[in-house]
């Protein structure tokens, strides 16, 4: 009884829906990301990824053809490989997003930036 | 993807129940992350910066498809932006293919043995018309050590020419005269390892967080861990890394030597010099005639003290613009701090008085003791992956021979002729053209074949156009070899080799801290290109043999492999400074670099040298009598090193009524070098797409310029027109356009004006006038 009251649980739990992944807009070459995505770069500004150099094109691509809104926890392999073995390890071997934690920009823990809701 | 604490929970424990009885839950879709891991990791080095970032390139069914920083190496795992889009540089559409020959302005593509044998013909017939000084190379701080080391071999012990000096000279010439006329030797004494023991960083002509941003990483955790940490950044430009200082001198372009010796003055005035130190470790010197020949002679402390009466922090001032109580503060902390570091790069190095500016900083360190122990050391961070391993210490420089010899010292000429097993009195006494005097030889055509690999002279020599026609010109012979065509040295060939890149053929580099590093060949290059050092090989057999020394070649040129040549190395450095003998290449295959020296296979690398306490087990040997501190590579003046007597000296091209403001050039850290490689990726290519002009907000508002007008930058010797970035970084008088773009060629501008003793070349400051275009 009490296992399959779990498994009801389990079944009844709401199940996230990603945004689908879209192409970028065509920009001018030199137009910087700041001047349409100014919340974003401010966040970014006052986190870690700024002062090391981390700009935009790391995790987004560029905004032609390669160009990736919402990117998968293979990006931040390349710096964070023990990290990403630890969460594949510990989460869930195919867990896409290191972003259900960390605030995707300002990259601090997303409980700790929102204090709680 | 928004998701908010609660349901992040409400997953989580999900997860948890799931398995609690046992029971995989499956993962959305969405959350489901393709695994593109590779079929196998191959170690080895980044192939940009200095910094030497260990790396693993991830390789599957024989394509490099990812990259991850290696973790058990010094930087911890960590890349830059460049590092991290490695894997497309070796796939661009421009890879050079097949050799090519320039027919009637045309490049048409001819077979390997066309070329080589076309190649050998061209050197072979001007050595025999015009003699061994009517041919030259010129090569690169890019290239592996080992084939540095075989062009270098070829032309001194083989030819008996000193026709051969490398890039190097116009990034890293100042530093490496720098330490050797300080402290007798070349390479700094210290490592990144005191960056984590350093409460005193200062840090000078370098923008750090955009040209060596991995080594900034430790430097800004040391910060972020400890408040009590002071971070100096005295740079004319307001850059990224110096956000995070807690002074920011800024000065008139070329007069930091003043700002350097006023800071000595305050230190030696108020008293807050290490007397012990000085009187045990260091001797005084100063320039008696500039010569030819160059004469110097010792002086005593209080000629010194005598030397720094004038240079008071108001004169500073006056001449720097940099306020006197910033000198003062700067002084005071550099001297009281428990361990100070200084790091700099090329706002030092390339500019006419470029040893003198290194010799004022080792001043600083030995005036206050700051020096050999951790957290305090000069370090002279390098700009390329292996201009210290490949170039500095492989002796490939026109004046240098192997680990710390000279060609001008008849011992050391002796040694490497016994070594190398040529005749005595082959190699050349005379030390040969630097950078700039070899393309001016080949432009007057005293110089009649030259071979250029691994390098783009034809974006990169300052006071570009004269150069480039000379490049072009039908009545020498230019051979390139490039990884990509068209180059814009490439371009203006007679012979273009194509060249495998980086994970595509095995050798070792050399970085800032003395580390050397396996890079071991992960793919095969494409088509038809092939790693320089077979090419070389193959041109050095092929030479002599035309020249009918077949047997000479047999003996001078018996390598089978990078491992061969790389096992003479290291029999060259034995009993040297630098002896690495016990850097094996097995131990290197497994390493994750080894820093030298490391004179036996048990011996683990030296962390900071000439410090007995510190672990240089060459002190013992050198100078026996030393309990701690020897500068054991200064024999002649008793293993102390020099403060250097060096005026105040401004740069060869200041501003005037004409030319107003200082350009000065640089980069940014989306790219490397002249862009061959990183204008290849679309996504640093879409970050920094083009070079522009900063200009100061007071200037801007005085010319009537906005961010984005067109701007016309003229120097004495060429113009550009340029997009305007108003931007509250360069300071006022000054502006800064980067050098990476091959279609914004910045080098038609500088100067090649170079620093009598490195022959480095002032890319840094030179003057121009700014009108709207």
């Amino acid at each position: 009884m009490k296992r399959l009251f779990i498994i009801f649980l389990i079944l009844a739990l709401p199940i996230m829906v990603a945004a689908k992944e879209k192409g970028h807009i065509k920009t001018p070459e030199t137009q910087e990301c700041a001047e349409c995505h100014k919340s974003q770069a401010e966040a970014w500004q006052n986190g870690k990824h700024e002062v090391m150099g981390v700009k935009c094109i790391v995790c987004h691509g560029s905004t032609e053809k390669n160009f990736i809104a919402k990117p998968d926890i293979y990006k931040c392999r390349a710096c964070h490989g023990e990290k990403v073995r630890d969460v594949e390890k510990k989460l869930h071997p195919k867990l896409k997003n290191c972003f259900l934690c960390h605030d995707a920009h300002s990259v601090t823990l997303r409980f700790h930036t929102k204090g709680g809701e | 993807m928004e998701i908010s604490r609660r349901q992040l929970l409400k997953y989580s424990a999900a997860i948890a129940a799931a398995s609690a009885i046992g029971l995989e839950l499956p993962l959305p879709k969405e959350l489901e992350a393709a695994n593109i891991d590779a079929d196998k990791w191959v170690k080895t080095v980044c192939r940009y910066c200095g910094a030497g970032c260990g790396v693993y390139v991830g390789v599957t069914k024989g394509k490099v498809v990812a990259v991850k920083g290696d973790k058990d190496n010094w930087n911890k795992g960590f890349l830059c932006i460049k590092g991290y889009y490695l894997p497309p540089i070796l796939y661009a559409a421009d890879r050079a293919k097949y050799p090519l020959l320039k027919k009637d302005g045309k490049f048409v593509r001819i077979s390997w043995k066309e070329a080589m044998d076309l190649m050998t013909e061209k050197f072979a017939d001007s050595i025999k018309k015009h003699g061994v000084n009517s041919v030259a190379f010129y090569g690169s701080g890019q290239a592996y050590t080992e084939e540095s080391y075989v062009m270098n071999k070829l032309f001194k012990g083989g030819l008996g020419t000193n026709n051969i000096d490398g890039n190097p000279r116009l990034c890293m010439a100042s530093a490496a005269v720098g330490y050797v006329s300080s402290f007798g030797k070349d390479e700094p004494m210290g490592a990144y390892d005191d960056i984590y023991h350093a409460d005193c960083f200062f840090i000078i002509g370098s923008n750090m967080a955009e040209c060596h941003p991995v080594i900034f990483r430790i430097v800004n955790e040391r910060k972020q861990k400890n408040k009590d940490v002071k971070i100096i950044m005295a740079d004319p430009r307001k850059t990224l890394s110096a956000r995070i200082a807690d002074l920011h001198m800024s000065f008139t372009p070329g007069t930091d030597l003043a700002i350097v010796n006023a800071m000595a003055h305050v230190i030696v005035k108020e008293n807050l010099y290490n007397k012990n130190f000085v009187d045990k470790h260091t001797v005084f010197k100063k320039l008696v005639d500039p010569g030819p020949p160059l004469k110097v002679g010792k002086v005593s402390w209080d000629e010194y003290v005598k030397f720094l009466d004038e240079y008071t922090p108001e004169m500073a001032e006056k001449i720097s613009k940099c306020p006197k109580e910033d000198i003062i503060k700067a002084a005071r902390w550099f001297a009281q701090s428990k361990a100070t570091m200084s790091l700099w790069t090329m706002g030092l190095n390339q500019r006419t008085r470029g040893v003198w500016a290194n010799n004022l900083v080792h001043n600083l360190h030995l005036l206050t003791g700051q020096i050999c122990r951790p957290g305090a050391t000069p370090f002279s961070l390098t700009g390329q992956p292996n201009a210290c391993g490949g170039v500095r210490d492989t002796g490939l420089l026109s004046h240098l021979l192997p680990y710390g010899r000279l060609v001008a010292n008849d011992k050391d000429r002796e040694e490497i002729e016994n070594f190398w097993g040529v005749p005595k009195g082959r190699i050349y006494s005379k030390p040969g053209p630097t950078a700039v005097d070899i393309f001016r030889m080949f432009n007057k055509g005293d110089i009649k074949a030259l071979w250029v690999a691994c390098t783009n002279p034809g974006q990169s020599l300052p006071n570009l156009a004269p150069y480039r026609k000379g490049m072009e010109s039908k009545d020498t012979f230019l051979v390139v070899s490039e990884t990509y065509h068209p180059t814009r040295t490439s371009e203006l060939a007679d012979l273009v080799l194509p060249a495998a890149l980086w994970a595509e053929k095995d050798g070792t580099y050399g970085q800032s801290e003395r580390r050397y590093q396996y890079l071991e060949k992960a793919v095969e290059p494409p088509t038809e290109a092939r790693p320089d050092l077979d090419v070389m090989l193959e041109f050095a057999h092929n030479l002599f043999a035309k020249l009918g020394r077949v047997d000479e070649a047999k003996k001078l040129f018996n390598f089978k492999n990078s491992e061969d040549v790389w096992n003479e190395i290291r029999q060259c450095s034995k009993g040297t400074a630098y002896d690495f003998m016990g850097m094996t290449r097995a131990r290197m295959k497994k390493a994750h670099g080894i820093q030298w020296p490391a004179p036996t296979e048990d011996h683990p690398g030296t962390v900071r040298r000439y410090t007995a306490k510190y672990g240089d087990i060459l002190v013992k040997k050198f100078d026996p009598a030393a309990s701690d501190v020897s500068f054991y590579g200064a024999k002649a003046d008793s293993n102390k090193a020099t403060i250097w007597l060096r005026p105040h000296k401004g740069p060869a091209e200041p501003t005037d009524a004409e030319y107003p403001f200082a350009l000065t050039t640089g980069r940014q850290i989306e790219h490397w070098h002249t862009g061959t490689m990183t204008l290849k990726v679309p996504e640093l290519k879409r970050s920094a797409p083009n070079a522009y002009v900063e200009i100061n907000p007071n200037d801007a508002q005085k010319l009537g310029i906005k961010s984005r007008d067109k701007v016309k930058l003229t120097s004495r010797r060429g113009s550009i027109v340029l997009e305007a970035k108003v931007v509250d970084v360069p300071r006022e008088g000054l502006v800064f356009v980067p050098m990476h773009y091959p279609d914004e060629l910045i080098n038609n501008l500088t100067t090649d004006a170079y620093d009598a003793l490195s022959k480095q070349p002032e890319f840094k400051i030179c003057a121009v006038k700014i009108e709207k275009a």
